[in-house]
């Protein structure tokens, strides 16, 4: 009896040591020991799910209706949404106004540079009587060089040099308007209205520049005819010699 | 699947089942109501049933899996956790009934070691099958095992102690 109780001591802390034991030995232990683990494991295996195999087919056949309980949280997600929705509303609202914005302040700053424009159309014009009238005279002076060149050259070259420069004289002249009419600002920050510059005179009368102009003009005129004469002079000469020499 | 093998192969399992799943859950309403569910599924499925090995291992799987789906519901953690309290060590002092008391100390096991003593020692199961209920390696189930033994020992003994201590203080 003793050697019984040993044996089955042994079982036991092999037991809860986890090593296996046989299914004897499990069965010895579950039927003989007085630990009340092992009493507490038949009385566990006794629990058992009571229903039968005839109700659970009656669930099978009954149409199963889930009642979904309504979440609180639900509430809280559609106030996101509908606050998303709005975000997004007021920012495709802004993307969509912001273009029509650019537009209207891309259109408002042509009419500014335009008001500028208007402003240079008197000045270059000005201008333009500032920058011929020097030039005409440098050009009577230039002339009067070539008067006393004359005598050297024949008249046809001098006419040719003459109709040269006139023509390259022009050209500069209409190169500087352009560039005037390209860059308003410079001239309008050397026109002043109540004066115009003649040979760096100021000159503050209409009447006084038209009577400046003419007499440039008188001038460029007495030089023209003057010069002609001497062609015509020196052309005499040559048709004499022409003659001596037949 | 005929009615009759549904009835014999899978029906017959519903005890082990719910006491495995009430070994989770702490609740044997619960319990019941996952292996209704759970045999509801099998059925409709009875047919593709027929290719499954071990039907024994795999309805314990997919109550462990359907189970653990559950405790994650704040619902039943609430509940598990009244329940964690209501076998606290007041409550084991209080009470005189042994089956309770052994109950609690499983209860407050680590989960893979509740399941493992449980599958091993009320329901008898061999560690091979224990490691494809738990897809955990033999090893692991065998050292889960040991540890939950030893610890159901070992609150078991200071229980007789303090019972004993008890006992002696009376008596002076």
């Amino acid at each position: 009896m003793r050697m019984k109780t040993d044996r089955y001591k042994d079982w036991e802390s092999k037991f809860f040591e986890g090593e296996e034991l046989t299914p004897e030995e499990e069965l010895f232990l579950k039927n003989e020991s007085d630990n009340p683990y092992f009493s507490f494991l038949k009385e566990e295996k006794q629990e058992k799910l009571d229903i039968s195999f005839e109700d659970f087919l009656k669930k099978t056949e009954e149409p199963k209706i889930i009642a979904l309980p309504i979440k609180k949280n639900s509430y809280k997600v559609y106030w996101m949404a509908a606050s998303l929705v709005l975000l997004m509303g007021v920012g495709a609202f802004w993307m969509v106004n912001q273009p029509q914005k650019m537009e209207t302040v891309i259109a408002k700053n042509p009419e500014f540079p335009k008001k500028e424009k208007v402003e240079n159309v008197s000045p270059v014009v000005e201008t333009e009587e500032q920058t011929t009238t020097p030039k005409e005279v440098l050009a009577t002076q230039e002339s009067q060089k070539v008067e006393k060149i004359s005598d050297d050259n024949t008249v046809k070259e001098l006419v040719q040099k003459e109709v040269k420069r006139l023509m390259a004289q022009q050209e500069t002249q209409s190169k500087k308007e352009e560039k005037q009419v390209a860059d308003p600002v410079e001239s309008i920050a050397d026109y002043n209205p109540n004066y115009v510059i003649i040979n760096g005179k100021p000159i503050y009368d209409e009447s006084e520049a038209i009577a400046v102009t003419e007499n440039a003009f008188n001038y460029f005129a007495s030089n023209v005819t003057q010069t002609i004469n001497h062609a015509e002079s020196a052309q005499s000469q040559v048709d004499f010699y022409r003659i001596l020499n037949y | 699947m005929t009615q009759e093998i549904f009835q014999n192969t899978v029906y017959s399992l519903k005890n082990e089942m719910f006491r495995f799943a009430k070994k989770f859950l702490m609740s044997a309403d619960e319990a019941e109501d996952v292996v209704m569910d759970l045999m509801m599924k099998f059925w409709q499925k009875k047919e593709e049933l027929t290719v499954v090995e071990n039907l024994k291992s795999f309805a314990m799987r997919s109550v462990k899996n359907e189970c653990l789906n559950r405790l994650k519901h704040h619902e039943v953690k609430l509940g598990f956790a009244s329940q964690t309290k209501h076998t606290s060590e007041l409550y084991q002092i209080e009470t005189n009934n042994m089956k309770e008391q052994i109950l609690g100390f499983i209860s407050q096991l680590p989960e893979k070691q509740k399941m493992v003593i449980h599958l091993k020692d009320v329901e008898e199961y061999e560690i091979s099958e224990i490691a494809g209920i738990m897809e955990m390696e033999e090893n692991a189930v065998r050292v889960n095992l040991m540890r939950a033994r030893q610890k159901v020992k070992e609150s078991i003994n200071k229980l007789y102690a303090y019972e004993n201590r008890q006992i002696q203080g009376l008596g002076i």
